[in-house]
């Protein structure tokens, strides 16, 4: 199977055409940007499983005459393991707390958008579907919800539920549930009149059906590039929180956190704020980059496109 | 249409009133205002006293009847700390957030969906891969690292615009590039998304096949059909930028509702807090209303029918 | 192309923009951290309150910085009638920025606002109740209710505003700033900033030394910047001529420029640690000493503080009565501390309950890394310690609580930053030591005597008796210091001016460079 799809492949022919797992995976490992973007999840997914096998240094260990040491400076301890990335505003070693700090800001990230995602979509779909009182209902808790001032629910939150990991999670959650219900349902209202909904419905088919057959598959790739865009911001938004005296404490380390603590020496000491902002960009454009591979590939159109794509480039 | 707004409107009005009624809970559940109205080293008698003069002695009924009856006639009292009206002196603050909100959108917008067409045009080619770096990059770029490099790049190094202030276009330049930078990135994602999904379209395929120019059909074509998802976000944004842009506003000295909000939080000033909520919440409503409006002008299809067909 | 186009030709325009002004010659502008609430003529008795407000106000006495003395301002000359009475002779031909007269009256009446105890303003709590009495056209009679030596200390506190204004548009005082001050307030922009004018009629003109400055500009500006970053650029790039309280790392990077200089000088903060002395585990003085001992203050000041603090062992610094020369900072020493916890282990005192060491976020630059450091430290000597930051509402929760309200599992240790503006160690005591203090978790009888005792005294006998107390504090181990704190300032090099001792921005004390 994998030998017939390289043939087809290098007929070029436009006819959409079945694929096998092999071809994907290996145009996958062809495309510069796709290895690139496996390679950062498989670091992060190391750094997550083994943090403190692969961390040089130990993340909390202070030293005030190393503070500020700019990246590539050699170990204070003879034949010790140089601060790649430099030390920060206390002389801990930054690639440490940085590959520590991975745990705390995915599972928030991850999290939060998974849970805000999937309520918000459903909530979404739902008001935009049935239209009516229950639209009227949804989306006006969307109002309510954008217009609530977001320290105030946080401080709340910290109020009735204390503070904590998952609590964090659910604040974040709360937050942004609305960005996926507002998406899912302008493209529901847009699709509910279109004439193969109606069609599906004159069938017989179930709501239940329509929705998940029909409508969540046209859905799905705006949804998803949302989701990578909401990870990134939510990581972000974990610092906000902390500063509040939520979740993550200092001197635990969280990229937020981070970020959030080299406030003061951006003119000084570039690397405190630059490499956790880094190691957030680099997550989003990784999990973008795999979201918009994948959504190309179980698309049967923009997977002949995405597969010549390389090929045309070249002479 | 009329009946849709007149219903839309009243609908608005509850949800004003209930977003009110619960800051006015959750003002009151969260530790006690007379303290950080008095300061950490005031006598008891004296926090008893000031507790009498802001009417915090009531039973929680009593003091929530009258702050609706006030609400009702758009009074929000006297600010706790700075013994002035709220609501003048959060309406003083609109004009500020209002034109940099503007700015910034009116930047991100139609670069966020250049860009997001772009990308589309020739998807996995090397345009499309910088402009995906540049996009995820405004996702991701943490605000007020972005405003102080400008600052330190622009006024202090070239002497170009000023570091900071509300005045006229060599303060606003700056603000409105680090606050546009998000946005430009979210609406170029969703964009670039939305415009694929559309231009695996049958419809898509027809129009090449007629010999219609490629941008053509992408830029015309498809991008009216993709815009759903795209006003979407940018509504969404732009209710974000009306709710304040605290960090921007911080660290660029800009005088908009952000920071005034932040501030009237953090010393319970509950009048100000529900003025600046009341304010704020008009806007969103009436944002979440034009983005509405917007679907059934793009997509003729979409009704909003009268309530009671679900 | 054509969005190519577009993009090239704005860049064009912006590249054309005019370059950034250097701010008019005739205009001071400060660029400050903090937004006053109002415009309350008592904000004036601390800069970060009232931001330039005694530019338009002024008080009856101010100090000299050269001697430490009090001198005339409003008032030329007082006595004590009795122990309560100060009686001042107050200066003539002095008017208001609303055309109203200066005499005994409108002192009086001013005085007796700011300490009215329905208006509950906060400068009350801070300096205590007194009223006021004209008793001639320009003699007034200040008195307290109990006998108090610091009188005319705390006159130094008190700025005069309008009465007239009181009389006509009451409204008026929380936004309208009228005093008699070489400077009239003319806008409050809320968020942005306050502007001040040269008052042609001030008395002052003519009188540099008793008047403590001149009239240089025309215009004074205090715009609001809450970040040390940008007020730091605004002075780099020539908007603004002073940045208030900059961090160490700006000082230097400022220190290196052609355009502005760095000026820096001791303040009346004091970094302190606050334990819960009720618990088990502080309760017993040979742990609190070795928290004391574990801590390297010099590390923590010549590192995250960048030198711009003085250690110490005591709550005020020399300037105030009560000081002691004799006492010295607990040293850094980790095996005596480990010793001591030891010895205190091995009675039974439980030195491994968690403690919680908390701070208010942004209380001072660098708390956050300093807590970290006394932390880790602590950790080191083999403490369980767990750092927490509050906002001020909850900071406020747990730091005003007295000792009999503080439940002894608590085991609470804050780091906060104490003003001794009063420069009397009484005050400070009060406040953080005596047995009913409401922000005091600390209560020795042997001390609490010795300061009541020190209550009714004044001059020589009071600093001695203060100095003693002081000494019981330190030897109990009553609270832990740091040191004393240094503020900074980015100053422009078209700027003269002479930093002083209490950090006011007083622009009658600056004048154009050269």
């Amino acid at each position: 199977m994998t030998s017939e799809a390289v043939t087809r492949l290098d007929s070029a022919s436009e006819a959409p055409r079945s694929v096998g797992i092999g071809l994907i995976l290996r145009r996958l490992l062809r495309d510069p940007v796709a290895v690139f973007s496996l390679l950062v999840l498989t670091l992060l997914l190391i750094a997550l499983l083994a943090a403190g096998q692969v961390a040089p240094y130990d993340p909390l260990r202070q030293n005030l005459r190393l503070r500020n040491l700019p990246p590539g400076t050699p170990s204070a301890d003879e034949g010790g393991f140089p601060h790649i990335l430099g030390t920060d505003e206390l002389g801990r070693d930054l690639l440490s707390r940085l590959i520590h700090g991975a745990r705390v800001s995915l599972a928030v990230g991850l999290g939060s958008a998974l849970l805000s995602g999937t309520a918000g979509t459903a909530l979404g779909i739902v008001a935009g579907y049935y239209g009516g009182r229950l639209d009227d209902l949804i989306m006006r808790l969307v109002d309510l919800q954008m217009s609530f001032p977001f320290l105030l629910l946080a401080l709340l939150v910290l109020y009735a539920l204390g503070p904590g990991f998952v609590n964090v999670i659910l604040v974040l959650a709360l937050v942004r549930w609305m960005v996926y219900a507002r998406v899912a349902r302008g493209l529901t209202l847009a699709m509910r009149t279109s004439p193969f909904i109606d069609a599906a419905r004159v069938t017989g088919n179930s709501d239940l059906r329509i929705i998940r057959r029909h409508l969540l598959p046209n859905l799905a790739s705006p949804l998803v590039i949302l989701f990578t865009l909401e990870i990134a911001a939510l990581i972000l938004g974990e610092a906000a929180l902390s500063y509040l005296g939520f979740g993550v404490q200092k001197p635990e380390p969280s990229w937020g956190l981070m970020i959030e603590a080299g406030k003061s020496y951006v003119s000084t000491a570039w690397w405190l704020t630059t490499f956790p902002g880094l190691a957030i960009f680099l997550t989003a454009l990784s999990l973008n980059l795999l979201a918009s591979s994948l959504r190309a590939i179980s698309d049967p159109v923009q997977r002949e496109r995405w597969l010549n794509a390389g090929l045309k480039e070249r002479p | 249409m009329l009946a849709y707004l007149g219903r839309r409107l009243l609908q608005s009005v509850a949800v004003t009133f209930v977003v009110l009624s619960l800051v006015f809970v959750a003002g009151r559940i969260l530790g006690d205002p007379v303290r950080l109205v008095v300061g950490i080293e005031a006598s008891e008698e004296r926090v008893q006293r000031v507790r009498e003069q802001l009417n915090l002695n009531q039973p929680l009924g009593e003091q929530y009847a009258t702050f609706i009856g006030d609400a009702l006639s758009l009074q929000f009292g006297v600010s706790f700390w700075q013994k002035v009206p709220a609501l003048p002196r959060v309406l003083e603050r609109i004009p500020a957030t209002l034109t940099l909100a503007a700015a910034a959108l009116a930047l991100a917008l139609p670069l966020g969906i250049t860009l997001g067409a772009l990308s589309a045009l020739r998807p996995w080619s090397r345009v499309d891969r910088i402009t995906n770096v540049i996009s995820l990059g405004g996702v991701s770029i943490v605000e007020f690292w972005l405003a102080l490099m400008l600052i330190l790049i622009f006024p202090v190094r070239l002497g170009w615009f000023k570091t900071s202030g509300y005045g006229g276009i060599e303060y606003f330049v700056l603000p409105a590039l680090t606050l546009c930078y998000k946005p430009l990135g979210r609406i170029a994602q969703i964009t670039r998304s939305a415009l694929l999904d559309e231009l695996a379209k049958p419809y898509v395929k027809a129009a090449r096949a007629r010999g219609l120019k490629e941008r053509r059909v992408v830029f015309v074509h498809a991008l009216k059909n993709a815009a759903v998802p795209v006003l979407t976000i940018s509504g969404d944004e732009l209710a974000a930028l009306l709710n304040g842009a605290i960090i921007v506003e911080t660290v660029f000295g800009w005088p908009g509702i952000g920071r005034l909000t932040i501030q009237a939080l953090e010393r319970r000033d509950l009048p100000m807090v529900e003025a600046t909520v009341f304010v704020v919440a008009i806007f969103i409503i009436v944002t979440n209303l034009l983005v509405d409006m917007a679907y059934t002008w793009l997509n003729p299809r979409i009704r909003f029918s009268a309530a009671g067909d679900a | 192309m054509l969005q190519r186009k577009t993009l090239l030709i704005i860049t064009l325009l912006l590249l054309l923009l005019p370059t950034a002004l250097q701010a008019q010659d005739d205009t001071v502008v400060i660029a400050v951290g903090i937004e006053p609430v109002s415009m309350d003529a008592w904000r004036g008795f601390a800069e970060t309150g009232g931001p330039g407000f005694l530019n338009a106000v002024e008080q009856l006495v101010t100090r000299d910085f050269a001697s430490g003395e009090l001198v005339p301002l409003l008032a030329t000359a007082w006595e004590w009638i009795d122990d309560r009475t100060i009686q001042f002779t107050l200066r003539e031909g002095v008017s208001f920025h609303d055309g109203s007269y200066f005499n005994a009256e409108a002192a009086a009446t001013s005085i007796n606002h700011t300490f009215d105890p329905e208006n509950a303003f906060d400068l009350l709590d801070f300096v205590g109740s007194m009223s006021a009495e004209a008793v001639g056209d320009y003699t007034l009679n200040v008195s307290t209710p109990e006998p108090d030596p610091i009188l005319l200390n705390k006159m130094y506190f008190v700025p005069i505003g309008s009465a007239q204004q009181l009389m006509d548009d009451p409204d008026s005082y929380h936004t309208n700033l009228i005093g008699t001050g070489p400077y009239r307030f003319v806008e409050w922009r809320s968020g942005e900033s306050i502007t001040y004018e040269a008052n042609p009629d001030w008395w002052g003109h003519g009188m540099m030394d008793e008047a403590g400055g001149e009239v240089s500009f025309q215009r004074a500006v205090y715009r609001f910047l809450p970040e040390d970053q940008v007020r730091t650029a605004a002075v780099q790039a020539g908007e603004a001529h002073i940045a208030q309280y900059i961090t160490p790392e700006q000082c230097a990077e400022v220190g290196m420029s052609d355009s502005a200089r760095c000026e820096s000088a001791a303040s009346v903060e004091t970094i302190f640690i606050r334990m819960d002395t009720n618990s088990p585990m502080l309760g017993d003085v040979r742990v609190r000493r070795a928290l004391q001992l574990g801590i390297d203050k010099d590390l923590i000041i010549e590192t995250i503080l960048g030198g711009t603090a003085t250690a110490t062992g005591q709550i005020v610094n020399d300037t105030a009565l009560g000081h002691s020369p004799d006492i010295s900072p607990y040293p850094y020493d980790p095996e005596e501390a480990a010793a001591l916890l030891a010895a205190a282990a091995a009675d039974g005192v439980p030195v491994d309950m968690p403690i919680t060491l908390g701070a208010r976020i942004a209380v001072m630059p660098g708390i956050d890394e300093t807590l970290q450091a006394v932390a880790s430290m602590w950790g080191d000597l083999g403490l369980n310690v767990a750092v927490e930051f509050f906002d001020p509402e909850g900071f406020g929760q747990v730091m005003l609580v007295n000792i009999k309200d503080v439940p002894p599992e608590r085991n609470f240790v804050a780091v906060h930053l104490h003003g001794q503006e009063l420069l009397d160690y009484h005050i400070s005591y009060r406040f953080y030591f005596s047995c009913d203090g409401i922000l005091s978790v600390y209560c020795n009888d042997e001390a609490e005597a010795l300061w009541n005792a020190a209550e009714p005294l004044a001059g020589a006998e009071r600093d001695a008796t203060l100095q003693q107390l002081n000494q019981v504090a330190h030897d109990d181990v009553a609270a832990g210091y740091i040191g004393h704190l240094d503020f900074s300032y980015a100053v422009s090099n078209d700027l003269n001016w002479d930093l002083k001792l209490d950090h006011r921005l007083q622009a009658k004390e600056m004048s154009p460079a050269g």
